[in-house]
């Protein structure tokens, strides 16, 4: 049940409609775990016995931590929620991918193995529901937050059904409070999620499935094209993947408004960012500041000099690639995109302050260090995106001018003005990031850019609609 | 259990939000929502208005065969697909495609086509179409007056409609051969009511209850609704009418499944997709003629995934019921050469059907004479058992 379906606008209207019609709290949050227990079952029945087992697993060992002062106990129940949760992502996402890393290794070394059947199918949302539950009960044993004593309310926060399938992970130290809350209609959240859901379905039906469409083409067969077409599947997959994920957490925030909740921002626009631990600030905030708390800071952080500091980067980048994808060309994205860190940490430490004041911070250099930094996320993406590492090697071949093919990629008017409004989009942000003109204040341009929205996600949706690409993950 | 929610409104924004500035911001959504509707509908209004297909002023809603082409039409031009060139349409009193009168003798051979567009000759000249260059050969072996050919293809008729027809149109000139031509992995399909029509029952209310519609631009156009109260606002309203179609979910893979259930349902009971073909051939055989059906292959591979083969299944049920088919599969598939820009045939496609056509009137001759049906007046009192809605 996608977002930009009408099987979830009717769902939805259902929802709405039962939720803010119950004046009581306790039946109100009991609709919103059915619907969610629903929204997840209309991928697969079977999806709701591993969510229910989760919660159920993570909220004994939640009670345990929290019951004990023996810290053996503690421990204990703390590591059978994580050994829980990573194992259930271990059968259901990572299965095929270590056997098939190990049937590579076997055959490098010259021995020989039939590969097992593994039938796995991979659960929609296992990757977040996961992280949300292990950031429970490791904020529990840390003190930092009181378990829920309510189990469907904890039920909930894990099946909520607007961010459960692709985010943003909500901590329950966020989510439980507003359980608690006695929820009235407010009409500037109603404003606020009409915005949230208008500009959610804008970048994803008229930005996302569009460029999907180029970058497509392009990744499909990259031995074919030079370098031009190459920079320009890039560029279109790097504003696909960030309108696509942006707009399922745009929609998130805003359905989950009009029902009186509130989530974190999850994306600050990232292709802003003048460096690489700017980017991770703007980009996919849930994830990066959760990497930040439960691997990072645990394995050291930079709290042990230069080079562990490095290793941790490198470490937590290179998980955060493999949360990703069960494929090493994630875990290559997240180890160049670890290195780059590490590289910019050594950079600003070492080199930045040597050259003092020549490197200043006019518009110029501030331009500049944008350009370079998107650059370089832009590569990243080619590994993220490429179906093989043959493809990833042609790929990056071309885009400096070492492949063998010279194709062009003709983009046709739909395709040259979903760039544009792409680009535009980035331009408005950056003005605004600026202070130099806030399209957000004046009602003339609130009301054009909306106008422009609503008229789009009609006018300008491709006939086939993708579904999100961070389902997948 | 203290934290406070992540994205909770700097004091700026709260103070911002004044009973006044929401009242202005429900307005711009307001106005927003309104102006995307009038871009909406402008767009969709534009969007069908630059569309080629259906031709304009083509049809006529026909009470027999629920359309039918327009009599007495004079060189009408029609958009060529993919192109800014025309062709051109001329009828006969009877809507037939012809722009010469019909003026043979007594005991000239007389061949009626019947079926879709393929046979009408979409995207063709009418001196290309497989009707013209049939009757060419023919009156070369007869001379001018032993021989013609109708053309009463139809484009969009569903089998149902190639009976109707023969029996509205086709029957008085006393064909001796009828060639039917339809794709049978397109089982689109029949319009309610067909079998009182082969009836010649009539209905006062017929044109209501028609799935088609001629719009204001003479335009012959499906509804889209099948829900009264809705189809004025479908006239009235493109957007409404994108609406309730995504609404039916015609989207191209929604249609593309329903082709393929309705292949699949041939598969399942050939006997059933056949029944208007075997009635085609009853009402001819007893009108002393004899049937051939041209099974042409789907260029677009619509319900190509159906096994088994849905025109497989067809081809092998028509002749188990003794009716000669003439196989274009085995000739045209694999060939991009005999078709126009949209997948119609061009003038090699058609030309090459129409040499099938004859070397089978030829291998297998015509009855001698086609005897009179025996009684025209009472072909109302006819059962249509085999025709299906």
């Amino acid at each position: 049940m996608l977002f930009h379906s009408t099987q979830f606008l009717v769902f939805y209207l259902a929802v709405f409609a039962v939720y803010w019609l119950l004046p009581w709290r306790g039946p109100r949050k009991l609709v919103l775990l059915a619907a969610s227990y629903y929204f997840y079952m209309a991928w697969d029945p079977w999806l709701a016995l591993l969510i229910a087992g989760s919660t159920l697993w993570d909220y004994v060992c939640g009670a345990v931590i929290d019951a004990s002062e023996a810290p053996r106990v503690r421990r204990a129940a703390l590591v059978l929620s994580i050994v829980g949760n990573l194992g259930l992502l271990g059968v259901f996402k990572y299965a095929n991918f270590f056997v098939d890393s190990a049937l590579g290794l076997a055959h490098a070394l010259g021995y020989e193995a039939s590969r097992p059947e593994l039938e796995i199918i991979l659960p929609v949302g296992i990757s977040f529901y996961t992280f949300q539950t292990m950031s429970y009960t490791i904020d529990i044993y840390r003190h930092e937050l009181k378990p829920c004593r309510n189990a469907l309310d904890f039920a909930l926060y894990v099946a909520f059904f607007p961010q459960l399938v692709a985010g943003p992970i909500v901590r329950a130290a966020t989510f439980l409070p507003q359980l608690d809350r006695d929820h009235r209609w407010d009409w500037w959240r109603g404003v606020d999620g009409a915005w949230l859901v208008a500009l959610g379905l804008f970048k994803k039906v008229v930005l996302a499935d569009n460029l999907a469409i180029v970058a497509d083409a392009i990744f499909a067969a990259p031995g074919q094209y030079g370098a031009a077409a190459s920079w320009l599947g890039t560029i279109a997959f790097a504003f696909q993947i960030y309108a696509d994920f942006s707009a399922y957490s745009d929609i998130a925030c805003g359905v989950a408004g009009w029902l009186g909740y509130e989530f974190p921002e999850n994306f600050h626009q990232p292709y802003l960012a003048r460096g690489m631990q700017e980017f991770w600030r703007r980009w996919h905030i849930s994830l990066s500041t959760w990497l930040r708390d439960y691997l990072y800071i645990p394995l050291g952080g930079s709290r042990h000099g230069t080079w562990i500091t490095y290793r941790n980067l490198l470490l937590t980048m290179l998980l955060g690639g493999l949360w990703h994808g069960a494929a090493w060309t994630f875990v290559a994205w997240g180890a160049y995109h670890g290195l780059l860190l590490a590289a910019e940490r050594w950079w600003l430490e070492r080199v930045a302050p040597r050259l003092g004041a020549r490197v200043g911070a006019s518009s110029l250099a501030a331009v500049f260090q944008v350009a370079l930094t998107f650059v370089a996320v832009c590569l990243g993406w080619v590994l993220f995106r490429a179906r093989t590492w043959d493809d990833a090697r042609v790929m990056l071949a071309n885009l400096v001018g070492l492949g063998e093919g010279s194709g062009g990629y003709v983009l046709d008017t739909t395709g040259t003005a979903v760039l544009a409004l792409a680009v535009g989009g980035v331009a408005l942000a950056w003005l605004r990031e600026q202070h130099r003109w806030d399209w957000q204040r004046p009602l003339w341009a609130r009301y054009a850019v909306l106008t422009t929205c609503l008229a789009g996600i009609v006018i300008w949706a491709p006939r086939v609609s993708a579904p999100f690409v961070y389902f997948q993950f | 259990m203290t934290a406070p929610p992540a994205s909770t409104p700097s004091p700026a924004a709260v103070a911002r939000r004044s009973p006044g500035r929401l009242r202005a911001e429900l307005a711009v959504l307001a106005a927003a929502l309104v102006s995307a509707v009038v871009v909406w509908e402008g767009h969709f209004r534009l969007r069908d208005a630059a569309r080629p297909h259906p031709p304009r002023g083509l049809f006529q809603l026909d009470a027999y065969s629920g359309y039918s082409i327009r009599a007495n039409l004079r060189d009408e031009p029609y958009p060529i697909f993919g192109s800014d060139r025309h062709y051109h349409v001329t009828t006969t009193v009877d809507g037939l495609r012809r722009s010469t009168p019909v003026d043979v003798s007594d005991d000239a051979q007389v061949v009626f086509f019947t079926g879709d567009s393929f046979f009408f000759g979409a995207q063709v000249e009418e001196s290309d179409t497989a009707a013209a260059v049939l009757e060419h050969r023919l009156q070369a072996d007869t001379g001018p007056r032993g021989a013609a050919v109708l053309n009463g293809g139809l484009p969009g008729g569903t089998t149902v409609m190639s009976v109707c027809r023969y029996l509205g149109v086709g029957r008085k000139y006393r064909p001796r051969v009828v060639v039917c031509c339809q794709c049978p992995q397109q089982a689109v399909p029949n319009p309610p009511d067909y079998a009182a029509l082969a009836r010649g029952q009539t209905d006062p209310d017929f044109a209501a209850k028609l799935p088609y519609f001629i719009d204001a631009e003479g335009v012959l156009r499906y509804h889209v609704t099948e829900v009264a109260w809705l189809r004025p606002a479908c006239r009235a309203s493109a957007l409404v009418r994108h609406l309730v179609r995504e609404a039916n979910q015609t989207s191209p893979e929604r249609s593309r499944e329903t082709l393929r259930e309705a292949a699949r349902a041939t598969v399942r009971d050939p006997a059933a997709a056949i029944a208007p073909f075997v009635e085609l051939d009853r009402w001819v055989r007893r009108d002393g003629g004899r049937t051939i059906v041209v099974l042409r292959p789907d260029p677009w591979g619509l319900s190509a995934d159906v096994r088994p083969s849905v025109y497989e299944v067809t081809r092998d049920a028509l002749r188990a019921e003794g009716i000669t088919v003439i196989d274009l599969a085995a000739v045209l598939d694999g060939r991009t050469d005999v078709y126009a820009a949209d997948a119609h045939w061009n003038a090699t496609g058609h030309r090459l059907v129409a040499d099938l056509i004859y070397r089978e009137i030829r291998r297998s001759a015509a009855p001698s004479s086609a005897e009179p049906p025996a009684n025209l007046e009472r072909l109302s009192e006819r059962p249509a058992g085999a025709i299906r809605k």
